[in-house]
C-alpha cells in the first residue's frame, strides 16, 4: 500500500503543477521554476514505475521515503510560485528587483516574488532542483505597497551570504569567537553552571562540552547573517529600509527576544552605526518605536544568547566595510540626493517620474512624501483619504515609466 | 481650440507654467511627436487589463429601489500583462484596459481619447470620445470592445488611441475634475451615480 499511495501522491503532485501551468504568468521565472519542479517530479514518476513485485522491501521502502520528504519539500514552493501571479501583487515592482537583483547575484540568476500569508517577508535563497532562483515572499496585505520593497534588500542580503565564500570565513572567525569570549570573559559564569568542565575542554575537541557553546556558535551566526543583511537592506535602499522596517515590525512583540536575531535594542543601534557609514539618514525617533524585548531568564539560554549577542557585536564594523567593498565591487549605487529631490519633485505635484530613475531614488522619494503631513494639502483632487493609494500608484508608475526608459535606453539614446 | 503634437512636445520639454504642467508620461518618443504634424498624441496600451465575471453578476440595475452595485472586485477580474506578452481580445468582447501614460492636464486643458482608425477597421474599438477634464491626473481607463469577427491580440506599449488636448479658458482653479479616475494606474469600472432628476424621473407615477 506504502508504494500506491506514493505513485498516486507523486501523481496528485503533477496533476497540480500541470494546472499551475495554466496560470497567467507575470513573468517568466515562476514558470520555470514550476516546469523544474514539474521534471523532477516525473523524474522520481519514472523511479517509482520502475519498483516491481520483486524488489525488496527496504529499497521501496526508501524510494517512498524520498518521494515523502521531496513532497513535503517542494509542495510549498508551489503554492509559492501559484502565489506570484496573483493580481494583488505590485508586478511593477519586479524588472527593477530583477535588474537590481542581477547585477548582485549574477546575470544567471532567477526571482521569483510572491505575497505570502506570513507577515514577514522571508526568503529561499539556495533550493537545490531550483539553481540560481531566489524566492522572495512579502506578506499578502502589504504585497501591493510598494514602500515595502527595501525589505525585499534584506532577503537578497540572505542569497548574498550564503553564495559568497566571505560567509566561510566569518563561520570559523565566529567559531574561534565565541571560545574566546567564554573562556576569557565568561568563565566564571560558564563554570559555576558547568562545574565539571575546564577550559581545556572548550577548545573544540571534547564531545561533550562541545555542544553546549555550539548553540552560541549557531546563534552568533544567525545573528551575524541577520546584521549582514540588515545592512545589505541599508546599502542598497538606504533610509527607505529603515522606513519599511518601522512600517512592517514596529512596535514588536513584547515578550522575550528571539536568539536569531539581537534584540531589537541592539538591533536599532546597529542601523544607525550602518546608516551613519551608508548616507542614510536614520528615521526621527526610530529607536523609540520598538518596545524592548526581554532577556531569557534561564541562566544557561542567557549565558549562551549574551554570548552570541557579544560576538555578533563585535563584526559589525567589519560587516559595514564587508558590504561597502562589495557594493563598490558590485557597482551598487548609493541613493543620489539630487535625483531623489527630482522624482519628489513630481509625486508632489501628482506625476511619476518621467524618466529612469534607479529603484532606490524612487523609493526613498516615495518615503519623503509618504512621511509628508502636508501632501498634497492644495492639491484638491486628491482627497485626504485616497492619499495613500494615490501614493503608491505614483510610485509603482513611476517604476513602470523607469522600466520603459531603460528598456528604450539603448535604441533612443536617452 | 485643438493643440497640435509639435506645440504640445514644446508644452511637455519647456512647460509654460511649471507649476501646473501639462504631463504625458513615458513620452518615449518626443522627437517623433514634434515632426508628426498630427494634432493628436498617440497613445499607448498600459499592461493592467478588467473584465467583468459575468457568472457573479446578473444585472447592474442602478434604478432599482434599495439596490446596491455590488463593489468592482466582485464585479471585475484583474489581468497583468508584462511587456512583450499579448492579451487576446476575442469577437464581441469587452475590457477595460489603461493607459501606459500617466496623464495630468493642467486647469487651461482638457482633452478627448479617441480610437486609432488603424485599429476600428480591424474591428477594435476604444472608448467613444471620452472627455478629460482640467485638473485630471492619472491613467486614463479606456473602453476596449472587439467587434470584428477575427480575435485581436494587443499587447502593452502599442499606440492604441490617441489623444486631442484642447485649450480652454482656465476657471476657478477649485473648480477641477475631482471624479474617482482621478490618481489611478490601473483600469476601473467606477460606479453610475444617478442624479437628482434621474432618480426623481425614474419613480413611478401614484
Amino acid at each position: 500500500m506504502i508504494l500506491e499511495h506514493t505513485k498516486k501522491r507523486v501523481a496528485a503532485v503533477l496533476e497540480s503543477v500541470e494546472g499551475l501551468k495554466q496560470s497567467e504568468f507575470p513573468y517568466s521565472h515562476s514558470r520555470i521554476a514550476a516546469e523544474l519542479i514539474e521534471t523532477k517530479f516525473k523524474k522520481l514518476q519514472t523511479i517509482i514505475e520502475k519498483v516491481s513485485p520483486g524488489t525488496s522491501s527496504s529499497l521501496v521502502l526508501n524510494t517512498c521515503r524520498t518521494a515523502f520528504e521531496q513532497l513535503f519539500t517542494y509542495v510549498p514552493f508551489l503554492g509559492f510560485i501559484l502565489r506570484s501571479t496573483n493580481v494583488r501583487n505590485a508586478f511593477e515592482v519586479y524588472p527593477p528587483l530583477l535588474r537590481l537583483a542581477k547585477s548582485i547575484l549574477g546575470t544567471d540568476m532567477k526571482l521569483v516574488v510572491s505575497s505570502e500569508w506570513d507577515y514577514s517577508p522571508y526568503v529561499y535563497p539556495l533550493i537545490q532542483d531550483l539553481p540560481g532562483f531566489v524566492l522572495i515572499g512579502l506578506p499578502a496585505p502589504e504585497s501591493a505597497n510598494p514602500l515595502l520593497l527595501p525589505l525585499a534588500g534584506h532577503e537578497l542580503g540572505h542569497s548574498v551570504w550564503v553564495s559568497q565564500p566571505f560567509s566561510v570565513d566569518y563561520e570559523r572567525q565566529i567559531h574561534d569567537l565565541v571560545l574566546q569570549e567564554i573562556t576569557e570573559k565568561r568563565w566564571n559564569e560558564y563554570k559555576d553552571l558547568y562545574p565539571g568542565f575546564t577550559k581545556e575542554h572548550y577548545l573544540n575537541n571534547d564531545i561533550v562540552a562541545r555542544p553546549i557553546w555550539l548553540t552560541a556558535y549557531t546563534w552568533a551566526l544567525l545573528q551575524t547573517e541577520e546584521i549582514f543583511c540588515d545592512f545589505f537592506g541599508i546599502r542598497l535602499f538606504s533610509e527607505s529600509y529603515l522606513h519599511a522596517f518601522e512600517y512592517l515590525l514596529s512596535p514588536g512583540f513584547a515578550g522575550i527576544r528571539s536568539v536569531r536575531y539581537p534584540n531589537i535594542a541592539r538591533r536599532v543601534s546597529y542601523f544607525t552605526k550602518a546608516a551613519e557609514e551608508m548616507e542614510a539618514v536614520v528615521p526621527e525617533n526610530f529607536t523609540e518605536s520598538f518596545i524592548a524585548e526581554n532577556e531569557p531568564q534561564e541562566p544557561m539560554t542567557n549565558l549562551l544568547v549574551s554570548t552570541a549577542d557579544a560576538v555578533s557585536g563585535t563584526l559589525i564594523t567589519k560587516l559595514i566595510e564587508l558590504i561597502q567593498e562589495f557594493a563598490k565591487r558590485k557597482n551598487i549605487l548609493l541613493k543620489d540626493v539630487n535625483k531623489v529631490a527630482e522624482v519628489r519633485e513630481g509625486l508632489n505635484k501628482v506625476i511619476p517620474t518621467a524618466k529612469a530613475y534607479s529603484l532606490t531614488d524612487i523609493l526613498n522619494a516615495g518615503w519623503e512624501c509618504y512621511l509628508d503631513p502636508h501632501l498634497w494639502e492644495n492639491v484638491s483632487q486628491i482627497k485626504k483619504e485616497d492619499r495613500d493609494r494615490v501614493l503608491k500608484d505614483l510610485i509603482l508608475k513611476s517604476l513602470e515609466v523607469s522600466e520603459a526608459y531603460e528598456r528604450l535606453r539603448a535604441a533612443y539614446d536617452y | 481650440m485643438i493643440i497640435k503634437a509639435e506645440d504640445i512636445a514644446t508644452e511637455l520639454s519647456d512647460p509654460r507654467n511649471p507649476d501646473d504642467p501639462l504631463v504625458i508620461t513615458p513620452m518615449l518618443n518626443l522627437d517623433e511627436l514634434k515632426n508628426s504634424g498630427a494634432a493628436s498624441v498617440d497613445i499607448r496600451l498600459g499592461c493592467w487589463f478588467l473584465t467583468c465575471r459575468q457568472s457573479r453578476t446578473n444585472v447592474i440595475d442602478v434604478y432599482k429601489k434599495g439596490a446596491t452595485i455590488p463593489n468592482e472586485s466582485k464585479l471585475t477580474k484583474s489581468y497583468y500583462v508584462p511587456f512583450g506578452e499579448g492579451f487576446v481580445l476575442h469577437p464581441k468582447t469587452f475590457v477595460l484596459g489603461v493607459t501606459l501614460e500617466w496623464i495630468r492636464l493642467p486647469a487651461d486643458k482638457a482633452a478627448y481619447v479617441v480610437g486609432r482608425s488603424s485599429w476600428g477597421r480591424h474591428g477594435l474599438i476604444i472608448a467613444t470620445a471620452t472627455g478629460v477634464h482640467p485638473g485630471f491626473t492619472g491613467c486614463l481607463t479606456l473602453e476596449l470592445s472587439n467587434i470584428g469577427e477575427i480575435p485581436i491580440t494587443v499587447k502593452p506599449g502599442t499606440t492604441i488611441c490617441q489623444l486631442f488636448i484642447h485649450q480652454v479658458q482656465p476657471g476657478d482653479p477649485k473648480k477641477i475634475d475631482h471624479s474617482t479616475f482621478i490618481g489611478r494606474r490601473k483600469p476601473i469600472l467606477g460606479t453610475i451615480e444617478l442624479d437628482d432628476v434621474a432618480q426623481r424621473l425614474a419613480e413611478e407615477i401614484i
